[in-house]
């Protein structure tokens, strides 16, 4: 009895080691990370960093800035920010893996880093060979336990697959919410699913030469995976998108969420992405949150932007007239109008608008038209929040004479030849292929997001971390030639909106110029 | 440009060997190094740009003065050359002031539609930059002209080169520095400007 007793007690310590000693290296890699996003007390303190001698912020000094989330580095213009995730950093880096990671310099060997060579590299500046690290690297006045903490942490960076990926595929999801219109749902899955299956059409053949491949380099072969593609239709009401969401993910892990459609709120779809990292990758989210994080980008800030926009353009006015659906996602969306007016000392009232009002309109383009023809006395403007739209700016054209004069769109896209010839190219492959959406604007959206994806796929390492995919769409985005009507898509660190500029397109001038011909081609 | 003298043109090349890195072998540290030119050609643009306080200025207007003058372009959430790059001019603006000379410093962003005026003040405050030093937005395609001007316009923000731009006063020739260089160097190339044209 005595014996089973103290047997209980060794192996219940050994236990209770085990979890302290697991707690330990938790705190432990928890303490790295602060160090590492520039948040840890060590930073801080009195020119505890220093670039070529003067003292910079906390918020510069995180190895983060430049290492970046996924610790494989990065490129900026003629500088390579090396990467410094474990795997890479405490292993001797060779000319051989130069060649197998593309962005690093092939002639840069060095022998693998310890945590003494970290500490000297750190504090003053020196590679583990006793060559001098590079200008932009700062200096600090780090303590060896800091540095220990630091190095626990590298250790965790890009470590592993992400779930959504094995050796043979590539898991994505488009999310459309129960808002979207069942044709335009249409155009966003029969856009994206051509694509996949031509994409996995040519990645046959490269899925062979992996497995004959007999050069050093055939690891380029292993980048190239089986698309495949789920559509998560969120139903019910947006309380429980999150819950849907992470059933889905559960039962299927994905690697990313790609394009996606709705046009109410997108809260919860973006809280699963970074609850769960998982890349969001240019949804057409009319109402995404205002806050920048990491994982999700997007075509535009959306409703909020288009509202603050014309509020500024309309200073002096003190009350609009505002339409919405009758519908929960309409009443949702006049919350967040109404909200977003009031920032600006706009209120939004209801009443019959008068001659001299001025009624702001987020509403499908028929819906418009029905409720303007109702109206006794025609308003001053009808501003269309073209975000509501399914259709882009060329596409629609009011019949009414005097709702043509009186409105005008708000919208980040661009129209007038310049527009029209960037949709040039989306309508060519569409053609080819046979595909007549009803909504251009979500067939080349859903286009770009894929042919974004897919090009960053080709550039980044077997490892397929989720961290550098978001980093390379960074640099990527801008880079693409341009197939949507957006006039410019740019992001970047801490970035996540590429297009911010709204614009202001009175119909009129449109249709003018349509009569000219010099207005949106059609087809 | 002819008439800058051999004793300034000795000097660039000494920079510019001071630039190259002291490294042996085939290390290179993942920066290129510092180069340093005279370039008489360019012609700040007629356009309107805005301040950190949201007001318009009319260029050349405020460029076009006696002071020597330090311009770099920037983004606001730019991971790497920005930051370094802002924090070794205002450290290069300490050592000045320490020194009695006062130079004026403009910074254009290349991100205007992200970089509002707000965005460009936080940034400035960053660093504790205060006086003397002017962050530009203003409208995409004006600025675009002024990267052009300035030959700095690189097709995408990520691919902006590292450049400061410097300038003895407005008739004298413009120098450019491309690379990392450090406030030492950059202090060194200021107490070298040209006077003349």
């Amino acid at each position: 009895m005595r014996g089973l007793f103290a047997a209980v007690v060794i192996v219940v310590s050994a236990l209770s080691a085990r979890a302290q000693s697991a707690a330990d290296d938790a705190a432990l890699i928890a303490r790295g990370e602060s160090i590492y996003f520039g948040a840890h007390a060590s930073l801080s303190r009195s020119g505890s960093a220093r670039l070529q001698g003067a003292p910079i912020p906390a918020a510069v000094a995180g190895c983060v800035a430049c290492h970046r989330r996924s610790g494989l580095g990065s490129a900026e213009s003629s500088l390579l920010v090396p990467p410094v995730a474990g795997f890479l950093l405490f292993n001797p880096l060779l000319p051989q893996t130069g060649r197998r990671l593309p962005w690093l310099s092939a002639d840069r060997a060095r022998p693998a880093y310890d945590e003494t060579t970290l500490l000297r590299a750190l504090n003053d500046g020196v590679a583990p060979d006793g060559v001098p690290l590079a200008t932009p690297m700062p200096r600090y006045a780090f303590e060896p336990q800091e540095v220990a903490a630091l190095a626990a942490y590298l250790r965790t960076l890009s470590a592993g697959s992400p779930p959504g990926v094995d050796g043979e595929e590539v898991v994505f999801a488009t999310v459309t919410t129960p808002d979207v219109p069942a044709t335009q749902v249409d155009d966003l899955l029969n856009t994206l699913r051509e694509f996949f299956r031509e994409k996995n059409a040519g990645t046959r053949h490269e899925a062979g030469r992996r497995s004959q491949s007999v050069r050093t380099d055939s690891t380029m072969y292993s980048r190239f995976r089986r698309w495949r593609l789920e559509h998560w239709a969120l139903e019910g009401e947006p309380e429980s998108w999150g819950e849907q969401l992470d059933a889905r993910y559960r039962k299927s892990p994905v690697f990313a969420l790609l394009s996606g459609l709705s046009y109410d709120d997108w809260k919860p779809v973006h809280a699963f992405c970074e609850r769960n990292r998982v890349p969001c990758l240019l949804p057409n989210a009319w109402m995404p949150p205002a806050r920048e994080d990491f994982y999700s980008i997007y075509f535009s800030p959306g409703l909020v932007a288009e509202v603050s926009v014309l509020a500024r353009s309309l200073a002096g006015l003190r009350e609009v007239l505002l339409w919405t659906e009758s519908t929960a996602t309409g009443a949702r969306q006049r919350i967040a109008i109404t909200a977003a007016f009031d920032a600006h000392d706009i209120r939004v009232v209801e009443r019959r608008p008068r001659a001299d009002d001025v009624v702001i309109a987020a509403l499908p383009s028929s819906q418009i038209e029905s409720r303007y023809r109702t109206l006794a006395h025609p308003p001053r403007r009808v501003y269309v929040l073209a975000g509501a739209l399914g259709e882009l700016p060329g596409d629609w054209i009011p019949q009414d004479e005097g709702l043509r004069r009186r409105s005008v769109l708000v919208t980040p896209l661009g129209q007038g030849a310049i527009a029209e010839r960037q949709l040039a190219r989306t309508r060519m492959w569409l053609t080819r292929r046979k595909l007549q959406p009803g909504s251009e604007k979500i067939a080349s959206n859903a286009l770009l997001s894929a042919v974004l994806t897919a090009e960053t796929l080709t550039h980044i390492d077997e490892r397929f971390s989720r961290e550098y995919c978001i980093e390379k769409i960074e640099h990527n985005l801008e880079n693409l030639p341009p197939i949507t009507g957006y006039p410019r898509l740019s992001i970047g660190p801490s970035q996540r909106f590429g297009a911010r500029a709204v614009h202001l397109w009175p119909m009129e001038a449109r249709s003018d110029a349509l009569a000219d011909g010099s207005g949106p081609m059609r087809r | 440009m002819a008439r800058i003298h051999a004793g300034w043109l000795a000097f660039f090349f000494t920079v510019v060997s001071l630039g190259a890195w002291a490294n042996e072998g085939r290390h290179t540290n993942g920066a290129e190094k510092m180069s340093v030119g005279v370039q008489a050609r360019y012609r700040i643009p007629a356009v309107t740009v805005v301040d950190t306080r949201g007001r318009p200025v009319r260029l050349p207007g405020p460029m076009e003065s006696d002071t020597p003058l330090l311009v770099n372009f920037i983004y606001t959430t730019c991971s790497t050359i920005c930051s370094a790059q802002t924090a070794t001019l205002a450290e290069l603006q300490r050592q000045l002031a320490e020194r009695g000379s006062r130079a004026r410093f403009v910074s254009f962003t290349i991100d205007p539609d992200n970089d509002t005026p707000q965005r460009l003040a936080a940034f400035a405050r960053r660093f504790s930059i205060e006086r003397d030093w002017d962050f530009y937005s203003g409208d995409f395609n004006e600025l675009l002209r002024v990267q052009q001007a300035f030959d700095v316009y690189r097709g995408s923000k990520a691919s902006h080169p590292p450049v400061v731009l410097l300038r003895h006063s407005r008739h004298a020739p413009w120098v450019r520095v491309e690379g990392f260089a450090t406030p030492a160097e950059l202090l060194d190339v200021y107490q070298r400007l040209p006077a003349l044209r």
